[in-house]
C-alpha cells in the first residue's frame, strides 16, 4: 500500500522526529510511504484567524501537490480536520475544485485513524515499559470523532499500561492564535490541564496533534514534573525500537 | 416609529421571501387532540396510583414537602398540624373548588388562625385588591389548590382565575397546595396537550398559567444554593389519595 | 451598555482571571457542569439526542418561517387584549418602552433578567428620563447596586465576594452588616420587595413565544418573573424576534431541554406563561400588556446563511453571555467592528457544540466570523494594513516551497541568542504572550524536509 505523508508546517519545521516516527511506523506495517517535497501547510493558521483567502490560496495549492496520492497520512488531527470539513466549503466558487477537494477529503486521514480505520491494526507488535496518559485533541475527537483507535494502539503495546486523565477530553487551551491572543485564558485553562497530568502518575503523555503537545508541554517543562511529551506516532516508533532490541 | 409593514419588509428580503403568507402549516388536528384529552381525563384509579408514586418521588426532589393523605378531612387536620408547628397566625387562601371541600378553612380558623380568602369585591376592585395585596404580604403562609400536577417534573400548575390569585402562591414565605391524584398528569406533553385543546375549543387561552417546581431558589452569591428569595423558601404539597367509589 | 463591554472584553478578561474571586467562583461553577451531566445522564443519551433533534427541528422550521409566526404571534397578543410593538433597532424599542412608561406616570420599573434589555440599553434611557429601573435578579440587582456592568462570563455577580455584597447592602441599603448568603438573600428579598409592590412597570424578557396562542414564556428561579408579570399595572415584554416558536406543545421540547442545559435543573422553580394582560375574572395582574419584538440586527444574521443557525440559540442559563454563542450573537448584534475580539477568544475546541440544546455548530460559526472581521463586507471588517500585509507574506511563504524552507532557516539563526537548554523561555512581542507561561520548543535544524533524503530511499521491512 502507498500513502503520501502530509507531516505539517509544525512537525517539519518544530517537531520532524515526529515525521521519522510516522514514517517508522507506516514502513513497519508495509506501507510504501512518499512524501511530497512540495507540501509546506495546510492553511489551519490563516483559517483561524479569519484570513479566508490565504486559508483558499492554501488549499488550491495543496490540491495539486497531493493530486495524485492514493491516501494522504497527517500526524494532526486539526490539519485533518481542516482538510477533511473546510476545504470543499473554501474551495465552493469553483465546481470543479469543490470536487476535488471532496475526493482529497476521503483520502485524507489522521495516522491514527489510518492504521486502525484503513490498515485495520490495532497491535503494531511494539513494546514499551510505561504509565502512559492519552489527551484527546479537540479537532482529533469532536471534528474527526477519534477516541477509540489511538487508546486501542496504546493498550496494544506491550508492557504499556493506559491512564485516563481526568478531564481528558477538555481543551489544553492552545486554539492555535488564541493562546497568543489571550494568553491568561489560554494559560488558564492550560494550567487545569498540566495539573492532571501530573496528578495522573504518568510518565508520557501522548496525543494525536504536536500542537496541543507544543503547548501541554511549554508549561510541563515549567512545573518541573517529570513527565515526557510524546507523540503517538513518537510513542508506537519507541516501542516498536525496544520490541527489536 | 417603525410601522409593522417595514418590519416585515426587512424580515422577508432578509429571508428571501416574496411577500404574502407562504405557509399555511398543518393545523392540530382537533379531532385527535379532543380524543387524547379525553384519554387524559379518563385515565384509570391504577394509572393515577402510579402517577402520584411517580409525582411524589420527584416532587421531593425538587424541594417540595409532601404529606399523603387518605382523606379530605385528613388533608385539612394535616394543614393545621403544619400551620401550629411553625407558629403561624395568619393563613390566606385562594378560593378553588377544592379548598370548598376540604374543610381546611374551618379546621384552621378554629385552630385560632385568621384566614383569609382571595376575592375581590365587584364593587370596588382596586380597594379590595389593595387590602388583599396587604393582606398576602403579612400572611405567614398561602393556601392554593392546584389545577394540574406533573409528575414528569414534580410540578404544580396554577391557572389564575375569579378566586385564585396568582400571588397568593408566590408573596408569602410559605406556600401550600392541596392536591388531588386525579389531578396528577404523566407529563409536560400531557399538560400542553390539554391546555391546547382547551385553546381550541374555546378561542382563547386563559391570561397566566404558572408551573411551580419546587421552593423559589437562587445561586447569585458565591454560587451557593439560597432557597426563598422573592417566592415562598418553603413548599408544602397535601397529595389527597381517596378511595375511589 | 453592551457596546463598551465587548470593546474592553480583552483587557476584562485579563483582569478577571487575575482575581482570586473569579477563579474560586469559576471553580465552583463546575457543580453546574456536574448537575447538567446528571440531568442529561437521567434522561439518557438517545432521548437527549431525540430530544436535542427534535428542538433544533422546530427551531430551524421556525426560523425559515419567522415572518409568519411573528405575524401570527402578535395577531394572537392583539386578540389577547395585549399591544405590540415592532422595533427594527434598539432606539425604537426604547422609544416604545419610554412612551408607555411617560404615558403612565411611571416612576419605577421593575425587571427581571432580560438579555434585550441589556441590549437596547434601555436602563440608561429610562433614567435620563427620570424613571427609575430596577434589577431584580439577586445577581443582576447585586451589580446594578454597586453602579458596576454585570461582566457576564457566567453570572452577573461571579466576580463578588459574600464579604463584598455584605458591605454593599450596609453602605447602599442602610442595613445591619450580615455575612452569611442566606442573611444577605433575605436582606435583598425584603428591599425589593418595597419596590415590587410600588413600581408602576413590570418588564421581562421572554425565553420564548408560542405563536399559536400569542404566549410569552418566562422562565425563572427566584420568582422575580413571576413578580414582574403580578404586581405592576403595566407589563412590557421584550423579545428578540427569534424567540417564537409555532406551538404550545413545543414547549414540552424547550421545557426539557433549556434548564438541563442551564443548570442541570428537570425544570426551573417557575414557569409563566403570559397571555395578554389580566382578564376581566383575574383577581391581579397588569391591566395592560406590551410585547415588543426586536429586530436589531437580527435580520442581517438571518439574511446570511453562514450565520443564521446562530438564531436557533435559546440561550440556556445566563452563562452564554460571554460564553460561546454570545460570542457569535453579540458581534453581528452589535456590529463586528465594536465586538472584533470576541469571534477570537476561543479555542474552537468544540466542547460548546456538543452541550447545545439545539445542536449549533458553534466553532465553525466563529471561524466565519473572523473571516467577516479580517476580511468581510467594508462595514465589518476591521484589519490594520500592517495585519494585511502580514497575511499576504505569510500566504507567499506557505505557497512557495523554497521561501517556506527559507523562513524556518532564517527562524532556526534567529532563535540561537534565545534557546537555552534548547527551550525558548523568552520571546519578544508579540509571543513574549506564550513564553510569559509557557516555553517554546525550538525550531529544528534539521526540519523534516531535509531529513527525508536520508530516509527517503529505505524500504518497508520485509514481511516474514
Amino acid at each position: 500500500m502507498k500513502a503520501a505523508l502530509f507531516v505539517t508546517c509544525l512537525v517539519d519545521q518544530l517537531f520532524p522526529n515526529v515525521g521519522e516516527a510516522a514514517v517508522k511506523v507506516l514502513r513497519h506495517l508495509n506501507v510504501e510511504v512518499a512524501f511530497p517535497r512540495d507540501q509546506t501547510c495546510c492553511g489551519q493558521p490563516a483559517l483561524n484567524s479569519g484570513l479566508r483567502y490565504e486559508a483558499t490560496a492554501v488549499a488550491r495549492r495543496f490540491l495539486k501537490v497531493f493530486e495524485g496520492s492514493e491516501y494522504i497520512v497527517c500526524p494532526s488531527g486539526s490539519c485533518t480536520s481542516l482538510v477533511r470539513l473546510f476545504y470543499a466549503d473554501l474551495l465552493s466558487e469553483d465546481p470543479h475544485l469543490k470536487a476535488q477537494a471532496g475526493l482529497l477529503a476521503s483520502r485524507t486521514y489522521e495516522f491514527s485513524e489510518f492504521i486502525t480505520g484503513v490498515l485495520k491494526v490495532t497491535d503494531i507488535g511494539a513494546r514499551l515499559e510505561a504509565r502512559v496518559a492519552y489527551h484527546d485533541s479537540c479537532h482529533s475527537l469532536r471534528e474527526l470523532g477519534i477516541s477509540r483507535g489511538p487508546r486501542d494502539l496504546i493498550k496494544a503495546v506491550q508492557d504499556v499500561e493506559l491512564v485516563e486523565l481526568p478531564h481528558h477530553d477538555v481543551c489544553c487551551g492552545f486554539g492555535g492564535t488564541f493562546s497568543i491572543r489571550y494568553p491568561e485564558i489560554s494559560s488558564a485553562i492550560l494550567r487545569d490541564k498540566v495539573d492532571n497530568i501530573l496528578k495522573s502518575g504518568a510518565r508520557i503523555l501522548t496525543a494525536t496533534d504536536s500542537g496541543c503537545l507544543m503547548h501541554i508541554n511549554g508549561a510541563l517543562t515549567r512545573s518541573g514534573g517529570q513527565v515526557e511529551v510524546l507523540h503517538l506516532a513518537e510513542l508506537l516508533a519507541r516501542g516498536l525500537e525496544r520490541a527489536d532490541a | 416609529m417603525a410601522s409593522r409593514e417595514v418590519f416585515f419588509q426587512t424580515l422577508r428580503r432578509a429571508l428571501g421571501k416574496a411577500p404574502g403568507v407562504d405557509l399555511t402549516p398543518p393545523g392540530p388536528d382537533s379531532v385527535a387532540l379532543t380524543e387524547k384529552a379525553s384519554a387524559i381525563r379518563e385515565r384509570s384509579p391504577a394509572t393515577l396510583a402510579s402517577l402520584s408514586e411517580a409525582f411524589v418521588a420527584r416532587a421531593q426532589l425538587v424541594g417540595w414537602h409532601v404529606s399523603r393523605v387518605p382523606s379530605k378531612e385528613a388533608a385539612a387536620a394535616a394543614v393545621v398540624n403544619l400551620a401550629l408547628a411553625r407558629g403561624m397566625k395568619h393563613v390566606v387562601r385562594s378560593a378553588h373548588a377544592l379548598l370548598d371541600r376540604v374543610p381546611v378553612h374551618e379546621a384552621l380558623a378554629s385552630a385560632g388562625l385568621e384566614v383569609k380568602v382571595v376575592a375581590y369585591d365587584d364593587e370596588d376592585p382596586q380597594g379590595s385588591r389593595a387590602a388583599l395585596r396587604e393582606v398576602m404580604l403579612h400572611a405567614d403562609a398561602g393556601l392554593t389548590g392546584a389545577d394540574y400536577a406533573i409528575a414528569e417534573t414534580g410540578s404544580i400548575v396554577l391557572l389564575p382565575r375569579r378566586g385564585v390569585s396568582r400571588i397568593v402562591s408566590l408573596l408569602p414565605p410559605v406556600h401550600i397546595a392541596l392536591v388531588e391524584t386525579s389531578q396528577v398528569l404523566e407529563s409536560l406533553d400531557d399538560l400542553f396537550l390539554l391546555r391546547t385543546e382547551e385553546f381550541l375549543r374555546t378561542g382563547s387561552l386563559r391570561g397566566y398559567m404558572s408551573i411551580i417546581t419546587g421552593p423559589s431558589r437562587t445561586a447569585d452569591i458565591e454560587q451557593t444554593l439560597v432557597v426563598g428569595v422573592h417566592g415562598p423558601r418553603e413548599v408544602h404539597l397535601v397529595l389527597i389519595e381517596e378511595e375511589f367509589p | 451598555m453592551p457596546e463598551v463591554k465587548t470593546a474592553e472584553f480583552p483587557r476584562l478578561s485579563r483582569q478577571s482571571l487575575a482575581d482570586p474571586q473569579v477563579q474560586s467562583s469559576l471553580r465552583r461553577l463546575s457543580h453546574f457542569i456536574e448537575a447538567r451531566e446528571a440531568a442529561v445522564a437521567e434522561v439518557g443519551e438517545q432521548e437527549w439526542q431525540r430530544l436535542r433533534d427534535q428542538g433544533r427541528r422546530i427551531k430551524e422550521h421556525a426560523i425559515a418561517h419567522l415572518d409568519y409566526y411573528l405575524e401570527l404571534a402578535a395577531d394572537n397578543v392583539v386578540k389577547a387584549g395585549g399591544n405590540v410593538c415592532f422595533a427594527r433597532d434598539a432606539r425604537e424599542a426604547c422609544d416604545y418602552v419610554l412612551k408607555v412608561a411617560q404615558a403612565r406616570r411611571a416612576r419605577t420599573v421593575i425587571k427581571s433578567k432580560s438579555m434585550v434589555s441589556e441590549e437596547t440599553g434601555i436602563n440608561t434611557v429610562l433614567e435620563s428620563h427620570g424613571i427609575r429601573p430596577v434589577e431584580t435578579d439577586l445577581g443582576e440587582y447585586i451589580i446594578q447596586l454597586a453602579g458596576e456592568t454585570p461582566f457576564h462570563i457566567v453570572a452577573p455577580a461571579l466576580h463578588k465576594s459574600k464579604e463584598e455584597v455584605a458591605d454593599l447592602f450596609v453602605q447602599k441599603l442602610n442595613v445591619q452588616r450580615k455575612e452569611s448568603i442566606t442573611e444577605l438573600t433575605a436582606i435583598a428579598r425584603a428591599a425589593l420587595r418595597e419596590i415590587f409592590v410600588q413600581a408602576d412597570i413590570g418588564m421581562t424578557g421572554a425565553n420564548f413565544v408560542v405563536a399559536e396562542t400569542g404566549t410569552v414564556v418566562i422562565v425563572t428561579n427566584e420568582g422575580n418573573g413571576r413578580m414582574s408579570t403580578s404586581l405592576p399595572r403595566v407589563h412590557i415584554a421584550l423579545m428578540g424576534m427569534e424567540r417564537v416558536v409555532p406551538r404550545l406543545e413545543d414547549m414540552a421540547v424547550f421545557l426539557r431541554l433549556l434548564p438541563r442545559s442551564a443548570t442541570g435543573q428537570r425544570l426551573t422553580s417557575y414557569t409563566t406563561f403570559v397571555t395578554g394582560p389580566r382578564r376581566d375574572d383575574e383577581e391581579d395582574g397588569p391591566d395592560e400588556f406590551h410585547l415588543v419584538i426586536l429586530d436589531n440586527g437580527r435580520s442581517r444574521m438571518l439574511a446570511d446563511e453562514a450565520l443564521r443557525e446562530a438564531l436557533y440559540c435559546i440561550r440556556c442559563g445566563a452563562w452564554v453571555y460571554g460564553g460561546p454563542i454570545g460570542a457569535v450573537v453579540t458581534p453581528i448584534l452589535a456590529g463586528l467592528p465594536q465586538a472584533r475580539h470576541l469571534p477570537f477568544a476561543s479555542t474552537l475546541c468544540g466542547a460548546c457544540r456538543e452541550v447545545c440544546p439545539v445542536k449549533i455548530n458553534i466553532p465553525h460559526l466563529l471561524l466565519t466570523l473572523r473571516s467577516r472581521v479580517t476580511q468581510g463586507p467594508p462595514a465589518d471588517r476591521h484589519a490594520s494594513w500592517l495585519e494585511r500585509i502580514a497575511a499576504r507574506a505569510w500566504q507567499y511563504v506557505v505557497t512557495t516551497p523554497w521561501a517556506f524552507g527559507l523562513a524556518g532557516r532564517a527562524a532556526a539563526i534567529l532563535q540561537l541568542p534565545l534557546l537555552r537548554r534548547g527551550r525558548l523561555r523568552w520571546l519578544p512581542q508579540p509571543l513574549n504572550a506564550w513564553t510569559r507561561t509557557r516555553d517554546f520548543p525550538r525550531v529544528a535544524f534539521r526540519p523534516f524536509r531535509a531529513r527525508w533524503s536520508r530516509i527517503a530511499d529505505q524500504h518497508p521491512r520485509e514481511k516474514t
